[in-house]
């Protein structure tokens, strides 16, 4: 109960006044603990490489269970996740752990889409996040977080250096996850070669600019044993899920013609280095940076796409709420414009097909009336032509009547003198019937008639008319 | 160390000369006179080493021939890597052995399967081996004979990464490119990452897919009925290794008091010539000691012939098509018609038929009205 000074860093306008006695705050750590342990925790680890380099293996072997899942072949058209969730339990504590796993990665001929489903994957969980986040009514305290915060990446044991996928890969994947690379089977490369090779690959990841994942050194109770973990990276592991008796202790173990490999002997590799540093050390600093580092940047590459920012152009402070809200109108507004212009074109085209329409039905009328008035003229040229044929057969008739009426006047007198000349006149009398029934006038005909005074014999003329032909 | 295979040969003995039987006439000794020559002549082999990089092709080279080819090698770096072409390099090496000289080449292909897209990765390869076979058919159709230099490739060795599952669709496509031209012999690479009953998996699992696949491997040829028993037992655990699992070393470690060829680890040391550990020494003797005058005899009998066949029938069936005239016997190597030319004309012909057809369609169309 003595007076506990407390000297801290603080602000201006803060003052550390010391303690008379013991207040309990002190618990408050306890409070979160227990708070964190009631809710339960959660881990999403991605694990990335090739077909058959023993991902799953070392799964099994890290959280020493027997995850569910077959082997895949090397047939797979492209590369594809499979993800898992389990619920572990250790002493009072619940982990609620995610695995996803590639499918098909580096089996295919060509690799160059290979880290695209990738990357989708692990943007898609942060936009579930954000999606949370942005929400109106969220729940974030019981939101199954589903980001990935951490991504082992197999490199496969080639002892020369990395194989241009695992550059291109880790490039497009250290700005978005924190990226742990491990040597997979490690019992294929000896031990001089096994320091060339991490020799060789930490530069070639230094040269390429990739950002891989740094054990944090600032806090004093973990910084020694981060610091030289940090110079062991990538690690060199081994996963085994059989066990062996070796000594009098059964233990995880691979055994060869030539000897055993143990996988918790740090002399024949990382493996216990892996597991204290990923899970027993670091978990929670590595769901830190994912939260603080890698979805932060996430998001602000979102928003700053639709376009929110946050300062105004007048150095403002914006709030998010106005920023919305001016959104939501511009974004009504253009609604609007759009329905307007829409409408405008719609009118517009349905006058221009009136037109056209109307167009059309006048040049039909047109069309009608010309051929009607043809149709008038065509008539009335025939009606003429008939009423001409009329006066010609009536000019026959009186001719006829009046010739007959000459005969019967001529037979009463003779004259054979005259018979020539009858003859004659008789002929050019034929001509004329002739004409007339031939529609051909011959105007001439009507005088020589009217001059011609000489009786005809009345049978001659008959006979004549009737002997002759047409 | 463990004994190889010791090869047995047919060579008569002293003792058979001395028959004193009237009826010995005495060609029993030809073959002496066949090894006289040969050994006189020497020999030339062709070895063609294939398989992605870093599954220990040179070491296993340097072991088996115990020389060192690679001596100024320069490994690329992933960066470099990443749109890398397949290239072919040569190494050849005079090794003499009692009295028997051997001209070695090794056709070593850097780069395959290295880049990220590795569509036809195997066609420099395709093609070398068809220039081989080319130059070979030249030399042989020409008038002067007498030094023909043998360049085919006698057999190569497809190295299948241990880290995976089986064949992956490279492997396949590679396989499936050079099967019918060159004597393929499948090997697991760095197998010394495995255990026994994993070897065991691996193998009938690449067996399978072999056989899947349609893929043909060089076969060991049968041996003969009066062989003893012993030479028929090691023949068929030859056969049934197949595919060979190996370990390469060019470094020599100290194990049991004895100096081996081996590495070094810190749970043990892994003996590159320990028949329990690995198939390099079964490697060694089909490759070398028993089976290589064989692969080479499959080469010229089968491989070149199947070549030889097809590019004359590609040449008469196009003498045939533009002279109508018996070809010529011997037929001397012409250029053989580019594929792609045939197609072109082959497409005009088509062309032309349709517009013919198309005119006297419209002529009759045009007679109806």
């Amino acid at each position: 109960m003595a007076a506990t000074d407390i000297a801290r860093q603080v602000g201006e306008g803060c003052r550390t006044v010391p303690l008379a006695g013991h207040v309990g705050f002190d618990s408050l750590p306890d409070q979160l603990v227990n708070k964190s342990v009631s809710q339960g925790f959660c881990f999403n680890i991605l694990c990335v490489g090739e077909t058959g380099l023993g991902k799953s293996t070392l799964m099994d072997t890290l959280f020493n269970t027997k995850f569910e899942g077959e082997p895949a072949t090397h047939t797979q058209p492209g590369v594809q996740l499979r993800s898992n969730t389990y619920d572990l339990q250790e002493s009072n504590v619940g982990l609620k752990l995610t695995i996803v796993s590639t499918v098909g990665f580096g089996d295919q001929i060509n690799k160059e889409d290979s880290y695209k489903p990738i990357v989708e994957f692990i943007d898609a969980q942060f936009e579930a996040y954000l999606q949370e986040e942005l929400k109106i009514r969220r729940v974030l305290h019981t939101y199954h977080d589903s980001r990935i915060h951490v991504c082992l990446y197999f490199i496969a044991p080639t002892g020369h250096s990395l194989k241009s996928l695992d550059l291109v890969t880790m490039k497009k994947l250290d700005s978005k996850v924190n990226i742990i690379p491990i040597i997979a089977k490690a019992d294929a490369i000896s031990k001089s070669e096994l320091t060339k090779f991490k020799i060789k690959i930490t530069s070639e990841l230094v040269s390429n600019g990739v950002q891989i994942y740094q054990f944090p050194t600032d806090d004093e109770s973990v910084a020694e044993i981060n610091g030289t973990m940090n110079a062991h990276l990538p690690f060199a592991v081994i996963g085994s899920t059989e066990e062996l008796k070796i000594g009098n202790k059964m233990m995880r173990a691979r055994q060869y013609p030539w000897g055993t490999v143990q996988v918790e002997n740090e002399a024949h590799c990382d493996f216990v280095k892996l597991r204290e540093m990923l899970i027993r050390v670091n978990m929670e600093d590595l769901r830190e940076q994912t939260h603080t580092r890698h979805y932060e940047l996430y998001r602000r590459c979102k928003l700053e796409e639709m376009g929110f920012k946050d300062t105004d152009p007048d150095s403002k402070p914006f709030s998010l709420q106005e920023t919305y809200e001016a959104k939501r109108n511009e974004f009504l507004g253009e609604l609007q414009k759009k329905e307007e212009e829409m409408r405008q074109m719609f009118v517009q085209r349905v006058k221009e097909k009136e037109a056209e329409l109307k167009e059309a039905e006048k040049e039909l009328h047109e069309k009608f009336d010309r051929l009607k008035k043809l149709h008038q003229d065509e008539k009335k040229k025939l009606e003429d032509k008939k009423k001409s044929l009329d006066d010609e057969v009536n000019a026959f008739k009186q001719r006829k009547t009046a010739a007959e009426l000459l005969q019967s006047q001529g037979s009463q007198a003779g004259g054979s003198q005259t018979l020539k000349r009858d003859k004659e006149k008789k002929n050019s009398y034929c001509f004329t019937v002739n004409s007339a029934v031939c529609c051909m006038l011959h105007e001439t005909q009507g005088p020589v008639w009217a001059s011609c005074r000489n009786p005809l014999p009345a049978q001659q003329s008959c006979a004549s008319l009737s002997l002759i032909p047409p | 160390m463990s004994t190889g295979l010791r090869y047995k040969s047919k060579l008569a003995t002293p003792e058979d000369k001395q028959d004193i039987d009237k009826q010995y006439v005495g060609f029993a000794t030809l073959p002496n006179q066949v090894h006289r020559k040969s050994v006189k002549k020497g020999f030339d082999f062709t070895l063609m080493v294939a398989g992605e990089s870093g599954l220990g092709k040179s070491t296993l080279v340097h072991s088996l021939f115990l020389t060192d080819l690679y001596k100024d090698r320069k490994l690329l770096s992933a960066e470099e890597r990443i749109s890398q072409t397949v290239e072919i390099l040569k190494h050849t090496v005079d090794i003499e052995e009692k009295g028997v000289k051997l001209k070695l080449t090794i056709v070593d292909t850097p780069g395959f399967g290295d880049a990220v897209n590795n569509t036809e990765c195997w066609k420099p390869i395709t093609d070398y081996v068809d220039q081989q076979f080319e130059q070979y058919f030249r030399d042989e159709s020409g008038l002067n004979r007498k030094n023909i230099q043998d360049n085919r490739v006698h057999c190569c060795l497809y190295f299948i990464s241990p880290f995976g599952h089986g064949l992956r669709p490279v492997d396949v496509g590679f396989m499936k490119a050079l099967h019918e031209k060159v004597n393929i012999v499948p090997l697991i690479a760095k197998a010394d990452c495995l255990i026994p009953s994993e070897i065991r998996k691996l193998k009938e699992r690449i067996r399978e897919e072999i056989d899947k696949f349609g893929i043909h491997v060089y076969q060991f040829p049968e041996c003969d009925s009066d062989e003893d028993e012993d030479f028929k037992q090691q023949d068929r655990e030859l056969k049934e290794s197949a595919p060979f699992a190996v370990i390469g070393s060019n470094t020599v470690v100290e194990a049991k008091g004895q100096r081996v060829r081996g590495r070094l680890y810190p749970w043990g040391i892994v003996e590159v010539e320990n028949q329990a550990h690995c198939d390099f020494v079964k490697l060694r003797n089909m490759l070398i000691r028993t089976h290589m005058h064989d692969l080479k005899d499959v080469t010229c009998d089968v491989h070149y012939e199947n070549y030889r066949a097809h590019c004359i029938q590609q040449m008469t069936s196009k003498l045939t098509q533009d002279s109508r005239m018996e070809s010529p016997i011997p037929i001397l190597p012409l250029p053989t018609p580019d594929a792609e030319t045939e197609k072109l004309i082959r497409m005009k012909d088509e062309e032309l038929r349709r517009m013919q057809e198309m005119l006297q369609r419209m002529k009759q169309q045009m007679q109806d009205q």
